[in-house]
């Protein structure tokens, strides 16, 4: 009960323009929650109404038991990291981490205690003397999280704070805001449109798409069993391959693109009816024993480790994840297999998973 | 090779052209050096050439300490100076300090009438002092503002280009700035002075040198604004001065001194500082 | 109105930030203004006793009878010179300057100083100039045969004022043409060089339509300074004279009011620059919309 909770919280600009649709959800203490979901799909406004930046059209925002839906967002007891660090240029790096503290009335001894703490933890002891367009890409963002840290607050709040960063710092620093959450324990709101990110530092993975959340749930449990379409395709890298088919009568599904599979004992479906099959790319196996389909290589991407089929299945395109072995080359026609088990079936109307 | 011959031959013409013109531009200063270093004497002789003469230090000290010129009915250049300096910085720091203030109100904050108040400020374009020299010049009567200080620079300090200017500047400081000060519990004059201000240092620094060119070279309004020639501003004397000569009283020395002493300022503002100038005038007319 | 995202919501303080300004703009500009539209709509009467409501009188004295409609014609030659003898030099200065690449920059500060001088003072250095006793440029005029004496030649007196009038804004156009020139892109120069267009007709056909915008910009600013600013330079130089033969509208507007303590005229003239410097300012704020669409 001590986490954040939004009862029916909703926001709707200039009366007409609605950016979230009431909303209730219980963000779990202590843990990392990631709201993911492509823009414009009210995350960032969520984020936002929790701190206090935007008022909530209706509903009502509780941070630790406290009702803070009127409360200044100084007051709430909240610190963000935003996207673009929003360090103040003109300050130096240790002014920037003590601001907040200086303007709560925070004693000299306590804020130096603090800043130098909070920079021994990130490892930016160093640049407390410069100013932050002497600091890169990285610096900055730990700057901006020491600023946060310094707060002690009761959450953090992440804005897409990765998003500046080169791929590979935000792969460093994925694992640096993860560890640095477990170990203080903070409930953290964490905000991305970056599936990978969502996946790999959630706790708790709160799909959100037209103001709406669409699933929520451990982000394993999410991948697994998508409630929609949409969610199966907002996430994974490459993406879910989606083919279009119809039930038959020898209970077989008979894709529109001309192969046809099996379809996994539950859930059951009626004969004629139409279906959108959802296949992971990592759930279509090559050269496997049982392999009974057949698919025609376009092109291979090489992604070390292994690599990326781009095939032809009938007259849709599919990708699969592939070992680096065997040999193969584009033109080539094999034997694969769809791991029937991993299968999701959807209502191609509703767009739901078939249950 | 003619292709390699003429742009040469073009850069060396554009070299000329633009030395010319520069030239003609310094040239009445020049002259002006010249006559100063004259006497009065000299001038009924016609002894002025284009070359110095060995009065120099006496007319600037004339000038500058009064002696002589203020028994001709001259203003004493020396106070001039000191009276202009004065104004100059008033209305820069005046300017500034009032439209840092409104700029801010109406950028950051939503209230009644915002639209309104934003345009009232904006009239003051509309009503340069051409426009209303008699009844202004009532009102700083009616105030007891002749011949002070408050006279000359208040009435001049209310401005729309400077709150207009700053209002942009506002605009291009993020908005994720803001949001963290108000996180950080900085209150609306906390982030104001802590946040805002030192981001807009530099649209301050070249507003300020635009604004004393501009507050030094007033003219018409010391004119109305002092009765006592004790309260004269250089530049407005040089209107006195030029007359006096023109009627061929011989103080064509003083008069060119005087010029000189009056354009040595905002000259050198301009060309110490012509980064932040081209700035400020760049900017200002956005 | 464009605003912050972010804005605080009180009233109490910005209307205190705001009030210096305000109380300035009211006391010195509303409140003088509003008298002056007042006092042009009353005369004097028969004793000069007292002030009489007398509707546009002094409106319709002003434009049918008297020398202001001289006044207006000779306010917009002198306007008009200015600002193309400005307008001209300043760009061929700035494509000179411009085609010296860098090198060019160091004439930046030896054509721009001009700017800082006052008009009253860029006036007294050219009366002394051609002053027609023992001005250095009235000997050498002489000397070729031409006899100058701007105080008793009217056509010698506006040359004057012109040529001192536009030594300011020649510095101010030439700044303004130098960075619109430095913005235009070195790709597009060479692009023109490549389809052989020799530097004339690059001039014509490229670079003149390319600053066109700065062009409108600063013919509005030229115009605006020599209606407005250009007091000093005729209370320094030929005091209006010879006759009313340099008698702008300020200055007329500065006689009258101020010193021949004719209110009502003066204050109908006031609303006449009124009404000038409102359209100069409305074009200009077009033309910065129109610059922000960019």
């Amino acid at each position: 009960m001590a986490g954040i909770e939004l009862g029916n919280v909703s926001k709707v600009y200039q009366g007409s323009v609605t950016a979230l649709k009431p909303t209730t959800l219980t963000i779990p203490e202590g843990g990392l929650t990631v709201l993911v979901g492509p823009s414009g799909c009210g995350k960032s406004t969520l984020l936002r109404i929790i701190a206090g930046l935007e008022e909530p059209s209706s509903g009502s925002v509780t941070i630790a038991g406290r009702d803070v839906t009127k409360v200044e967002p100084a007051d709430r007891d909240i610190a963000m990291v935003f996207q673009n660090y929003a360090l103040y240029p003109h300050m130096s790096v240790y002014d920037n981490m003590a601001y907040g503290l200086k303007n709560r009335g925070t004693s000299g001894a306590d804020i130096a205690l603090r800043v130098n703490e909070a920079a021994r933890m990130l490892g930016i002891e160093a640049l407390l003397q410069r100013k932050p367009r002497a600091l890169s890409g990285g610096q900055r963002q730990r700057v901006a999280m020491g600023r946060a840290i310094v707060r002690r607050p009761k959450a953090f709040l992440f804005d897409e704070p990765l998003s500046n960063l080169d791929a590979k710092l935000r792969g460093e620093m994925r694992v640096e805001i993860r560890t640095l959450q477990q170990r203080l324990g903070v409930t953290s709101v964490y905000v991305t449109h970056d599936q990978l990110e969502a996946m790999t530092m959630a706790d708790h993975l709160v799909v959100m798409r037209d103001g709406v959340i669409v699933q929520q749930g451990p982000p394993g449990r999410v991948y697994d069993e998508p409630d929609n379409v949409f969610v199966a395709g907002f996430l994974g890298a490459p993406p879910i391959n989606l083919l279009a088919g119809s039930v038959g009568e020898d209970g077989r599904l008979h894709l529109d693109c001309g192969p046809q599979v099996d379809l996994p004992a539950f859930p059951k479906l009626q004969p004629g009816r139409k279906v959108t099959l959802g296949v992971r790319a990592e759930a279509i196996s090559i050269a496997a024993p049982a392999a009974n389909q057949q698919a025609t290589i376009e092109l291979i991407e090489e992604l070390g480790p292994n690599r990326l089929l781009h095939m032809r299945f009938g007259t849709a395109k599919i990708i699969c994840v592939a070992p680096r072995e065997p040999a193969l080359r584009p033109g080539e026609t094999i034997p694969i297999q769809l791991d029937t088990a991993a299968l999701k079936l959807f209502d191609p109307e509703t767009g739901s998973a078939c249950r | 090779m003619a292709n390699i011959a003429a742009p040469a031959l073009r850069r060396a013409l554009s070299n000329l052209l633009l030395a010319v013109a520069a030239a003609v531009l310094i040239l009445p200063v020049w002259f002006a050096l010249v006559a100063s270093s004259y006497n009065g004497a000299d001038f009924l002789a016609g002894h002025v050439g284009l070359w110095f003469g060995k009065h120099g230090l006496a007319t600037y000290q004339a000038v500058i300490t009064g002696h002589g010129i203020v028994a001709m009915a001259l203003p004493n250049i020396g106070r001039a100076l000191v009276t202009s300096t004065i104004m100059a910085l008033l209305i820069t720091i005046g300017k500034i300090a009032i439209s840092l203030p409104s700029a801010f109100a109406v950028t950051y904050f939503r209230f009644p009438l915002r639209g309104f108040w934003f345009a009232l400020i904006f009239v003051t374009l509309l009503l340069p002092i051409e426009v209303r020299i008699v009844p202004t010049f009532q009102v700083a009567a009616n105030f007891h503002m002749l011949n002070s200080f408050t006279g000359l620079t208040l009435p001049l300090i209310a401005s729309a280009t400077a709150t207009f200017l700053f209002r942009q500047t506002f605009l291009s400081i993020p908005e994720e700035l803001t949001e963290a000060a108000r996180l950080d519990g900085a209150s609306p004059m906390r982030f104001f002075i802590d946040i805002i201000i030192p981001m807009s240092r530099t649209s301050i620094a070249a507003l300020t040198v635009i604004l004393f060119i501009y507050g030094w070279n007033q003219y018409l309004w010391p004119l109305l604004v002092t009765t006592k020639t004790s309260w004269s501003t250089i530049v407005m004397v040089i209107g006195r001065l030029s007359q006096t000569a023109a009627e061929g009283d011989p103080v064509w020395n003083y008069t060119m001194a005087t010029a000189l002493l009056a354009l040595v300022p905002p000259v050198f503002v301009v060309v110490a500082m012509q980064r932040l100038f081209v700035r400020g005038l760049t900017e200002m007319e956005k | 109105m464009i605003a912050k995202r972010v804005t605080f919501k009180r009233t109490g303080l910005p209307l205190a930030l705001l009030a210096p300004q305000l109380a300035v703009t009211v006391v010195f500009f509303l409140w003088p203004t509003f008298v002056a539209l007042k006092q042009s709509l009353y005369s004097s009467d028969a004793f000069g006793l007292r002030e009489v409501f007398s509707g546009l009188a002094n409106y319709r004295a002003l434009l049918l009878h008297g020398n202001y409609p001289a006044t207006l014609e000779r306010s917009a030659f002198f306007a008009g010179s200015v600002t193309a003898i400005s307008l001209v030099l300043g760009l061929v200065l700035a494509v000179m300057a411009d085609s010296l690449g860098r090198s060019g920059r160091i004439w930046q500060a030896l054509l721009v100083w001009p700017y800082a001088l006052a008009p009253a003072v860029a006036g007294v250095l050219w009366a002394y100039m051609f002053d027609p006793a023992i001005g250095p440029i009235t000997h050498a005029l002489a000397f070729i045969g031409i006899d100058w004496n701007h105080v008793l030649n009217s056509g010698q007196a506006m040359t004057l004022i012109v040529m001192s009038a536009a030594m300011k804004q020649v510095a101010y156009n030439f700044l303004f043409y130098l960075a619109a020139l430095q913005a235009i892109p070195k790709s597009l120069m060479e692009a023109a060089a490549l389809d052989a267009a020799g530097p004339v007709r690059r001039l014509f056909s490229l670079i003149i339509p390319l600053i066109a915008p700065t062009t409108l910009f600063l013919l509005v600013v030229d115009l605006t300074y020599a209606f407005f600013d250009t007091f000093g330079l005729i209370d320094s130089t030929t005091y209006g004279g010879p006759g009313n033969s340099t008698t702008i509208m300020v200055y007329q507007v500065y006689k009258d009011g101020f010193i021949d303590q004719r209110f009502g005229p003066a204050a109908a003239q006031s609303m006449m620059l009124l009404l000038l410097v409102g359209a100069l300012t409305m074009v200009q704020f077009t033309l910065v919309e129109r610059r922000i669409d960019y």
